[in-house]
Formats: C-alpha cells, sequence, structure tokens
C-alpha cells in the first residue's frame, strides 16, 4: 500500500446526500472510456491480471476453492462489471449518489490493480520510469491520477 | 507483487478425531499487504464491510501494511465466505483458514 497526501477540494460531501463532483470534462472521457476496456481485460481468462482481480478464497486447500468458486466467481466478476457499467453511465454526473461513488471507488481499484499488477509497481517505488521516452509512461500516468481521484472520493465520504 | 500468500500455515496432519469436529473450528479471514491497494481505500473498506471504527480498521490497515497481514473478521464458514467476497468485490486481497 502506499499512501497519498492531502489533496485539494474538488469532492466535496454533498448536503442531499453522496458527492459533489467539480471534475473537468476531460477527466470524465478518461472515466467513460476505461469500461470498455476494463470488460476486454475481464473477457480474456489468459490474461495474467485475473490471478489478482480473483484472488483465492481457499489458497492452501484446492478442493475448497474449486467448490467455492463454482459458487462466488460468476457473481464477482458480475459485481465488478456492474461497478465499471455504473462508472461509465455516471461519469458525466456533478454529484453521485453514495452507492454511485461506492461504485466509482470500486471500478477506479479494479483499474488501479490491473495497471498496478502490470506495471508491477511496488511499495518503494523503485519501478518508476526514469526517462520521457519511457513507453509506460501513459500506464503510470494514469494509475496516479486514478490513485488521486480515489484518494479524493474516499476524503470526502470519510472526513 | 509480492510473493503469493501460499506460505501461510496450513493444517497438515490428518484429522484423528473426525472432519466435523475439525469444522466446528472458527474460521479466520486474512488481508494480505499488497502494494496497490491504498492505505486510505483499505481503511474505509473495513469500516464499510465491518462496521469497524476509524481507530479499528486504521489499526488493521496498519498490521496489513507493516507485519504483511491481518485477521479481520472470524466465525463459522459461511460467513467467512461473505466476508471474503465482499473484500474481493472491493479488490482485496483476502483469504480464509481455520484458526490456529
Amino acid at each position: 500500500m502506499s499512501p497519498v497526501g492531502p489533496l485539494g477540494r474538488r469532492i466535496k460531501r454533498s448536503r442531499r446526500g453522496g458527492v459533489e463532483l467539480r471534475i473537468p470534462e476531460t477527466e470524465r472521457e478518461f472515466l467513460r472510456d476505461l469500461a470498455p476496456q476494463m470488460r476486454a481485460v475481464f473477457e480474456d481468462p489468459s490474461d495474467p491480471v485475473h490471478g489478482r482481480l480473483y484472488p483465492k478464497a481457499y489458497p492452501d486447500h484446492d478442493d475448497r476453492e474449486t467448490e467455492y468458486r463454482l459458487l462466488a466467481h460468476v457473481e464477482l466478476v458480475d459485481s465488478h462489471l456492474a461497478a465499471l457499467a455504473e462508472l461509465e453511465s455516471s461519469a458525466g454526473a456533478d454529484r453521485l449518489s453514495e452507492e454511485q461513488a461506492d461504485a466509482w471507488l470500486r471500478a477506479i481499484n479494479e483499474v488501479r490493480l490491473v495497471l498496478g499488477t502490470r506495471l508491477d509497481v511496488t511499495e518503494e517505488g523503485d519501478e518508476r520510469p526514469r526517462s520521457a521516452t519511457d513507453p509506460r509512461l501513459p500506464a503510470f500516468a494514469a494509475y496516479d491520477y486514478l490513485s488521486m481521484l480515489q484518494s479524493e472520493l474516499i476524503d470526502a465520504l470519510i472526513p | 507483487m509480492p510473493a503469493l500468500p501460499a506460505a501461510a500455515p496450513v493444517e497438515v496432519k490428518e484429522p484423528e478425531i473426525g472432519e466435523e469436529v475439525r469444522e466446528d473450528r472458527p474460521w479466520v479471514v486474512i488481508v494480505w499487504n499488497d502494494p496497490i491497494n491504498l492505505m486510505s481505500y483499505v481503511t474505509f473498506v473495513l469500516q464499510k464491510l465491518f462496521g469497524y471504527s476509524k481507530e479499528k480498521a486504521t489499526k488493521l490497515m496498519l498490521d496489513v501494511h507493516h507485519k504483511g497481514k491481518a485477521v479481520v473478521s472470524s466465525g463459522p464458514r459461511d460467513k467467512a465466505e461473505i466476508d471474503v467476497f465482499r473484500l474481493h468485490e472491493h479488490g482485496l486481497w483476502a483469504t480464509m483458514q481455520h484458526d490456529e
């Protein structure tokens, strides 16, 4: 886990419940575009990030793990897809309900898990690009942006 | 990514006292450290899912961060499975095992 410092107040608790969002359209477009990309990741079982998106409940017990997965896996995938669909459909909203904010947090976290796993991020940050021409720069930028947005949402939800 | 939590202690002895008795032992749900989930997010999720105070959730999060893991809940197998599922829904790295 990595700490994130204090941030500005672009997201605030709403008097009507949920949170108010003051983020620019460019960010909203970026968020809207995440859902289709993530759906492609979910649909490809050969993608190695699946190991991180769907951890084992019983790492030491194959039979129980198989049984658990039979019951839980489809529901877990559906839950992830529903959070992404919520992020996609409410990306333009000025206010998020409590449930929508929760879906945003989960969807953003899934994308962070995918990016962070692919970028092989560490708590120390040794993997950070040192060159301006490093091809991983856009992915790191996306990862850092989503970390910031997630922190802003949490700060608004839990003062 | 850190090593998989496969090194966690496992029960290796075959039961002498029968499966039902072993099943009576409580299960514990463990959250493992990972380099991606934000500390504030882990605290938030523990508060939300288990109704823990900010202090308790923060203490558990710090245990995860510094010790590599923390027991976040315990109980019968069905309840532990639901807790693991909800933690997985939130992207936390959770597993369950018999209490030791």
